[in-house]
């Protein structure tokens, strides 16, 4: 987030892999293997790498639960693109609901919400904590559309 | 996770390494479809050689080529069909002609031993007819319970 060049899309086209997933619970399963596998690859630590697992499954739960509202027909796209600096990991939904903006500007009250019947908004939170940037957008089509970035430490 | 049909694609450089990434993500489905450790062991094996053949094969190396993995799966099967953008068409009737014997001593070529090993591990597999220009087609299917018949052919 706070260093805006490190957003655009590389050049390097080679090191991009994409996944089509249905919008049902379960399948961010698949996702986060993906992009485990991808990280250690890369040379992730163990712990950047369970970070990252974190992220990636409240990140497509997210787009599974609200974005495509457990529409299963709607797919959720998730892309990884790997570079020297680190992994760059974008996920996609249909936007049958669109995101929230100051939903992403909050910090979760833990007395608010354990009184609250609405468990959720937490999801958020915990995937800025733990990537190195985050970035929220709205697709031209109309879905939302979720940047995460996780950095190489050299 | 998977009551009806549901399909996934997963889209990656054809780069030796990075079908480990595609067994990965394939393999938790598997898994999460109920399939026993040693068929997700089978199938995981199974699909690394159609991406390997993929790789080397059918876009010759060439990084920038994509290899596309649609994954198809109901209740009882998982239908997997691997494409590449087909710089070359794989011989795929050297496989009848000789037998691992003949391969292992030297008296034919050393390609094809994946995919008579593939024929070992999975249910059915075979190339599917594709037009000029549209790559070649590798599908392979796992059912569970399992239904080896025909393997024995090979």
């Amino acid at each position: 987030m706070s260093n805006p060049q490190y957003m655009a899309p590389s050049g390097d086209e080679e090191r991009v892999i994409e996944l089509h997933l249905p919008s049902r619970l379960g399948y961010e399963k698949v996702a986060m293997d993906t992009a485990s596998a991808m990280a250690k690859r890369m040379g992730f630590s163990h712990d950047r790498v369970d970070s990252l697992r974190t992220a990636v499954s409240e990140a497509v739960t997210n787009a599974i639960e609200h974005g495509n509202q457990h529409d299963s027909a709607m797919k959720v796209v998730v892309v990884f693109t790997g570079s020297d600096d680190g992994l760059i990991v974008d996920v996609a939904d249909q936007g049958r609901k669109i995101l929230d903006q100051t939903i992403t500007e909050r910090t979760p009250d833990i007395h608010q919400v354990l009184h609250s019947d609405d468990k959720g908004g937490w999801g958020i939170w915990l995937i800025k904590e733990l990537m190195d940037e985050v970035q929220f957008s709205v697709a031209p089509s109309g879905g939302n559309k979720l940047r995460m970035v996780i950095h190489l430490d050299r | 996770m998977a009551q009806t049909q549901a399909s996934i694609e997963l889209i990656f450089p054809s780069q030796l390494g990075y079908e480990k990434i595609a067994r990965e993500a394939i393999g938790t489905l598997a898994r999460n479809m109920g399939f026993d450790p040693t068929r997700v062991e089978d199938l995981r094996t199974a699909l690394s050689e159609a991406c390997i053949n993929a790789i080397e094969h059918g876009n010759q190396r060439q990084t920038q080529r994509r290899i596309h993995i649609t994954c198809t799966i109901s209740r009882n099967r998982l239908v997997l069909v691997i494409s590449d953008e087909g710089l070359r068409f794989h011989p795929s009737q050297e496989i009848e002609t000789a037998t691992i014997e003949q391969k292992l001593a030297g008296l034919a070529s050393a390609r094809g031993m994946g995919l008579m090993l593939i024929e070992q591990l999975v249910d059915e597999c075979g190339f599917l007819p594709s037009r000029p220009g549209q790559g070649n087609r590798f599908r392979l299917a796992m059912y569970n319970p399992p239904r080896r018949h025909g393997s024995a052919t090979a």
